[in-house]
């Protein structure tokens, strides 16, 4: 091939700029320490560092929140230990109190002492993380038990078993009787509108100062206001309805006593509107025979899972106006009363009616207008709650799909029976009056047994809040194994993702030395080459 | 009988040989370094003999015939063949590596820094929801990503803009090569018409075409005309661009109406100055401008396409008139409903305009209202907007950026919108959203109005933080998060995208574009180097090289010595003969 001088030149041109190119491209790795620098320098490597990146960027988050729940669980568990040293401090005065030979004037010492520990137990309670109260489930800005006394009207609705009916002494008309009672959530009570009723009984209101208080006649049940107590009589005991809905009004709340939000159905109606708490699972209804009509089994009835229809038989009644209808429900000696009366509207099915103070609404399936249009048109319904108290799980994210409840549920560690017991032995100490009747000797007499009942109860408070220090513990262990697994994980794909992308630094040096010194040498001959040609040698 | 001066003659001839040698010689290494040169050489013949008497023929001396030049023309056709891929490869390396700058990874500021960086927020919300800055720096880094996004189709946008630029400026040197072609081509044909070669000008020719050849893909064709005038014929898929001293002009018309969905307003058409279609899509058109074209135009084949599945009759007498209508679908595929709201649809190729267009989520139909009086052919097959491009050029990015924007929009506001008893709004929208018509989760079509130019957070939720819902119950208290462990799910939820998890979508794309990019410069790579090979063998034809011209210098420079000698020779015979025999 016939080559030429500027043939020789643009070939030289060529390969020395080659060389530059890949100088600059060492250069350009050295400097930024980056195997990469757009994509398409190489596109595996830049998808797989994006895919490295992503995984550093959310371990990281994974650590930053197991340590965030580290510090919350510390917290609650260091609230919870208190929380059994003052139970156990308790206990030790209980002891002394059990002492039959104690003065009246040394119990009246362990009574004002238990009022400290109970407000320090408040205080427990109550207790927050960066502002959030620990043991509040989801209402971290609500605290658990009231830090003052308030004057706020809520309507509550407990359910109770047979578990719960228990057989005191009480001392009245100069004799120890045995009273068969149910503990409501609080003292202090009042009836609620519309009353509270019990399938089978007849519910009269009373207090301590009425002389029959804790002894009602059969087929009656007395609710005790200032007490916060339903005396049953003994032969009523075996026909207790199970399970038991009872509803009652409380308007003052005293310092240390648990919020009912966090703890029962419950409706704080002196807000408004209406704030309501649903404590509960949820509520089931189940439509009974429908008669009349052209209602049929499609007809089901559904109710809004946070009214306070309490537990009950309760129907629809038609009127002579089409559409509208009475809701009833059957009280204690099964008479069916009527609640309130409402229009049913005849596209959605719904009907809202006026139960207390509290809007219901009732929505009815399937409902075509006309349905209702008599007396005879009976559509029965039951509602049901389930007590089980609703777990607020507030969960961290700690690793890849694995989540953490960092929470402890306050109603699960500072019982509402547990405040109770400690209210009970306060007030009954309280309530000896040292005037020398024969019903305050009595009770003085039993003193000792009350401390003796109060160490029982004190003991079954411990050992559950201990299992609940336990179960923290627990997870405190577990969290610290994840974050040092976190730990690991992060150093790993940090590692990958340094092999990954950046430059090997010797091996680049190495290279960048060797294209230089071809450079070098290119340069040099090139410089030789084109100097030279023919007419230099002619003369 | 030969003249007595028959040898002074002869002498005479080989001085002018020579010197004519020495002249082309000169003008070869004056003109070593002018860029397409090639070198010339007289083509030497001896001169006819003359009878001498019976002894046979005697040679009359030398002459230049002719100056011819070294010129090869198969490599040219070779070189040209090349520079059209070098042309293509090179304006197309040059924007896909602008793409990849646009979307700014593997760096700490590219999307997935940015997207990272939503999940990091989304975990410190998930642990303190009522936290009112964690809420506000959830908000903002939202803002943040959907503003990259924003940018990105803004730098995407402009790209675009460019090589919408690039082929007006390609259009313009066409035009500016071609008319100098045409002109040269007249000028060689009037001095060639005398049967001598007007090398310098075929020199400068050859150059011309050379440049278009790297332009645009041409086929380039020797002719010569009844009058024996030769001249060259340029044409491009196979519509004439020069022939003889005639060039045929192009023009860029805007466009009145979008090609692509995605495209900006008052792209360029190519035309003839006559008003002929120019065939951009034609496989074979190369060079830089198509390039710029592909770049600018390249859907990867997904422009919206169907097939016609029902037609209504204009009525245009009707009080009120009544328009044509057409509908269509693209089944089992789905059809694609993000359109401009009005342009132009081609229905069996023939382009008719349509005033709307609405498309229902069931049957998932397309139905296009067309401009009065247009009466849709009801025989019509097949439906298209704009062209194929298969390449994945700006359009395509966009379009898949657009999804990202629309299904990322409508997950996040799922669960958004069940946020405290169903009462949310959505997050995530297009600038100015205003509720009317919404955003629809369960209407596919309702997000169309969210693309990657306008894909914002609500106003309303940025102005009240509160509207930010992180639990689906109004009923729960401030730290249930049940809505934003779901939102953190959604990082993982492989069902998200065809081909996976938002992550993959986005990852999938920058690894498409990065493929591309590379295969794009091994393209341009291989094919400059073959441009330099070809080049190399053009040289070693045509080059002129000095130490070839030295040697012919000297050569030249004896021959012409020695022609002088024999005149000086001969003169001598002369003075012995004139002066010494003495008449």
């Amino acid at each position: 091939m016939r080559i030429t001088n500027s043939m020789i030149t643009n070939t030289m041109l060529a390969s020395i700029n080659r060389n530059k190119q890949i100088m600059s491209k060492l250069d350009r790795q050295m400097a930024t320490g980056k195997k990469v620098e757009k994509p398409s320098d190489d596109p595996m490597v830049t998808a797989r560092a994006l895919k490295f990146r992503t995984s550093v960027s959310e371990i990281e988050m994974y650590e930053t929140n197991a340590k965030d729940s580290n510090s919350w669980m510390s917290i609650s568990e260091q609230a919870i230990k208190n929380t059994n040293e003052i139970l156990k401090r308790m206990r030790e005065l209980a002891n002394q109190g059990a002492n039959d030979t104690l003065t009246s004037k040394s119990r009246k010492a362990i009574i004002e002492e238990y009022e400290q520990l109970k407000e320090q137990i408040m205080s427990e309670a109550n207790v927050s993380y960066a502002g959030r109260r620990v043991f509040s489930g989801y209402k971290t800005d609500n605290d658990l038990l009231f830090d003052k006394q308030v004057k706020e009207k809520y309507v509550i609705q407990e359910v109770f078993t047979s578990e719960n009916v228990e057989k005191i002494e009480k001392v009245y008309n100069n004799r120890i009787h045995d009273v068969h009672r149910i503990r409501l959530g609080y003292k202090e009570v009042v009836e609620s509108t519309p009353a509270g009723t019990i399938e089978g009984f007849t519910v009269v209101t009373k207090s301590t100062a009425d002389a029959d208080a804790y002894a009602p006649s059969a087929t009656t049940v007395h609710l005790i206001e200032d007490t916060g107590e339903l005396i049953f009589h003994k032969d009523d005991v075996a026909n207790i309805p199970e399970p038991l809905g009872f509803s009652y009004q409380k308007n003052t709340f005293e310092k240390g006593d648990p919020k009912p939000e966090h703890y029962l159905h419950s409706t704080n109606i002196s807000k408004s509107p209406s704030e309501m708490y649903n404590k509960f699972v949820g509520l089931t209804t189940t439509t009974g025979a429908v008669a009349g009509g052209t209602l049929d089994a499609a007809n089901q009835v559904v109710i809004d899972k946070d009214t306070l229809l309490i537990d009950g038989e309760y129907r629809m009644v038609g009127t002579t106006t089409a559409d509208t209808v009475e809701l009833q429900k059957k009280d204690g000696s099964g008479t069916w009363q009527t609640i309130d009366t409402a229009a049913i509207d005849t596209t959605t099915g719904e009907v809202g009616f006026t139960v207390g103070t509290e809007k219901v609404e009732i929505q009815i399936e399937d409902y075509t207008a006309g349905d209702f249009t008599a007396v005879t048109d009976i559509l029965n319904f039951t509602t049901a709650f389930d007590a089980s108290h609703k777990q607020d799980s507030m969960e961290y994210q700690v690793s890849y799909s694995q989540t953490i409840q960092v929470n402890t549920m306050g109603f699960d560690v500072f019982t509402q029976n547990m405040i109770r017991d400690i209210e009970e032995i306060i007030s009954y100490n309280r309530g000896i009056k040292d005037d020398g009747s024969t019903d305050d000797d009595l009770k003085k007499s039993l003193t000792s047994k009350e401390f003796n009942k109060f160490i029982g109860q004190l003991d079954k408070h411990i050992d559950n809040v201990v299992n609940q220090e336990t179960k923290i513990g627990a997870k405190v262990n577990r969290i610290e194994l994840t974050l040092s697994r976190l730990k690991e994980d992060n150093l790993n794909v940090t590692k990958l993702l340094t092999q990954n992308e950046d430059v090997n630094m010797a091996k680049t040096l190495i290279e960048f030395s060797s294209h230089k010194a071809v450079y070098n040498q290119a340069l040099a001959a090139s410089g030789q080459i084109i100097q030279q040609t023919l007419l230099d040698f002619l003369r | 009988m030969r003249s007595s001066f028959f040898g002074l003659n002869v002498g005479a001839q080989g001085l002018y040989t020579a010197r004519t040698n020495l002249d082309i010689t000169g003008h070869n290494i004056s003109n070593a370094d002018t860029e397409g040169y090639s070198r010339q050489y007289g083509v030497q013949k001896a001169q006819t003999p003359i009878p001498y008497t019976t002894r046979g023929m005697v040679g009359t001396g030398s002459t230049i015939e002719r100056v011819d030049q070294y010129r090869d023309s198969y490599l040219d056709y070779k070189f040209r063949d090349i520079q059209k891929n070098v042309g293509e490869y090179t304006q197309k390396h040059e924007m896909l590596q602008q793409m990849e700058l646009i979307f700014n990874e593997p760096t700490e500021v590219g999307f997935t820094s940015h997207f990272d960086n939503i999940f990091k927020k989304l975990q410190k919300l998930s642990t303190d929801t009522a936290d009112f800055a964690s809420r506000t720096s959830y908000i903002d880094t939202v803002k943040s990503f959907t503003k990259y996004l924003n940018d990105a189709a803004t730098q995407l946008r402009d790209l675009q803009n460019e090589a919408n630029f690039g082929i007006k400026t390609e259009v313009d040197s066409i035009n500016t090569l071609s008319e100098q072609i045409a002109l040269i081509n007249n000028q060689i044909g009037n001095l060639e018409l005398t049967g001598d070669k007007a090398n310098d000008l075929r020199d400068e020719r050859n150059k011309l075409i050379d440049k278009l050849s790297k332009v645009v893909g041409i086929d380039v064709r020797e002719t010569k005309d009844v009058n024996g005038k030769e001249n060259v014929r340029i044409t491009i898929n196979g519509q004439s661009l020069v022939n003889g001293n005639v060039a045929h002009k192009l023009k860029v018309v805007p466009r009145k109406n979008l090609n692509n969905p995605e495209d900006n307003p008052d792209l360029y058409d190519i035309k003839w100055e006559t008003g002929r279609n120019f065939y951009v899509t034609d496989a074979n058109l190369r060079g830089e401008l198509k390039g710029y074209m592909e770049i600018r135009d390249g859907n990867n084949l997904n422009n919206f396409k169907g097939k016609v599945m029902g037609t209504t009759a204009a009525l245009p007498g009707a009080t009120p008139p009544v328009a044509g209508t057409v509908t269509v679908s693209n089944t089992p595929k789905d059809i694609r409903h993000d359109l401009p709201v009005s342009g132009t649809v081609k229905i069996d190729n023939k382009i008719v305009e349509y005033t709307s267009y609405s498309y229902n989520d069931t049957t998932k139909e397309v139905t296009f209202t067309l401009k009065l009086p247009t009466t849709p052919s009801p025989t019509a097959k097949n439906v298209e907007i704009g062209d194929s491009v298969g390449f994945k050029g700006i359009p395509y990015y966009m379009q898949k950026l657009n999804q990202f924007c629309r299904t990322i929009a409508k997950e996040f506001n799922k669960i958004q919108e069940a946020g405290d008893g169903g009462t949310g709004i959505p997050f995530l929208v297009n600038k100015g959203y205003t509720g009317t018509p919404p955003l629809d989760i369960n209407v596919d079509s309702s997000y169309d109005k969210i693309t990657v130019d306008n894909f914002s957070v609500n106003d309303k939720i940025v102005k009240d933080v509160s509207l930010l819902k992180t639990k689906s119950s109004d009923k729960e208290g401030e730290s249930a998060n049940d809505l934003i462990m779901k939102l953190l799910d959604l990082r993982h939820d492989n069902t998200m995208f065809e081909i996976g998890e938002p992550d993959n979508y986005m990852q999938g794309l920058i690894s498409e574009l990065a493929i591309d990019t590379n295969e794009i410069n091994s393209f341009k790579t291989a094919s400059a180097q073959m441009e330099v090979m070809v080049k190399n063998q053009k040289l070693s034809v045509s080059d002129v090289d000095l130490d070839e011209e030295a040697t012919n210098l000297v050569k030249y420079q004896r021959a012409y010595n020695m022609s002088a000698k024999i005149i000086s020779v001969f003169d001598e015979i002369y003075n012995v003969t004139i002066n010494q025999m003495g008449v």
